[in-house]
């Protein structure tokens, strides 16, 4: 099977797994790299450049999440520099959505795929906490702020 | 089998605050008591070969349950006193400085421990800049 990976993706360690949902865990802060090069002759290996310099190399790129730009990109730009809250549940013609508390009305990070779902990763204003938004449904945009 | 598991350091039971937050790893290579792990840190992997796999004090990080995610996934909660709930104050006198948001929601079960019964639910909560991890049951909803 072909290498998920190319340098110049982006790639983060996976913390998904046979027995656990994703979003079930939260890295603190979350760790972002860009690949650097596939390893040859072991053809599965890769090589990630982190954020401060370091060198990651794992033996079977199975260990990593690639991270993907959410298309259409214009849809995903709508969301940068905005202030977010989750949606814990949906509105319904009869019912309004209901949000996540207020503490964790945050920052846009990032938006972005994993495994051909869109994520947006916020930062919490009340205490810096990031947490992923598992769609774009689950995004609520608090305008005028 | 451990290969692939996602797990985390055993957190000390009755610590109450931790500094810095629980780290995960995904565990890249098993033949029990050895295991290496990646950690969330992007470190390069960690070989660890103890003499027991009980000596590894890593737990498997596993679903909770789905009522016990809707119970808290997006809400504000408080640990509950250890002297449990009162009249008017389902915190029992926490103070209220202790308030927090979830992290994360998972179950824990020693790495090599048999697959059922499942492991107990636990909340990551983050508070000011601090960590607790504890019991779900041990936290109330604000």
């Amino acid at each position: 099977m072909a290498n998920l990976f190319a340098p110049g993706d982006r790639a983060r360690v996976k913390l998904a797994a046979v027995g656990l949902l994703s979003g079930s865990v939260n890295p603190q802060p979350p760790i972002i790299g860009v690949v650097q090069k596939i390893d040859s002759p072991a053809a599965d290996a890769v090589t990630v450049l982190m954020e401060d310099g370091r060198l990651l190399q794992v033996d079977n790129y199975n260990l990593l999440d690639k991270i993907t730009p959410t298309l259409p990109t214009s849809f995903a730009n709508t969301l940068f520099d905005k202030v977010v809250v989750g949606i814990a549940v949906p509105a319904t013609t009869t019912t309004a959505a209901v949000l996540f508390s207020d503490e964790y009305i945050g920052r846009v990070v990032d938006v972005y795929d994993v495994g051909g779902t869109s994520r947006v990763l916020v930062r919490s204003l009340s205490n810096g906490m990031y947490y992923e938004l598992l769609s774009l449904t689950e995004v609520f945009v608090l305008e005028d702020r | 089998m451990a290969l692939n598991d996602i797990v985390s350091p055993r957190i000390p039971q009755g610590a109450p605050i931790q500094p810095q937050p629980t780290h995960y790893g995904i565990v890249t290579a098993e033949a029990l008591p050895a295991v290496t792990v990646l950690w969330d840190t992007a470190n390069p992997p960690v070989a660890y070969a103890p003499v027991a796999t009980a000596d590894l004090n890593l737990d498997v990080i596993e679903n909770a349950d789905a009522v016990t995610v809707s119970n808290f996934r997006g809400k504000t909660v408080l640990r509950i006193a250890p002297g449990g709930p009162k009249p008017g104050d389902p915190a029992g006198g926490t103070s209220r400085e202790y308030v927090g948001t979830v992290a994360g929601i998972y179950r824990r079960r020693a790495l090599g421990a048999p697959a059922l019964p499942k492991g107990p639910e636990y909340l990551l909560v983050k508070s000011g800049d601090l960590f607790f991890e504890d019991l779900a049951s041990n936290f109330t909803v604000r």
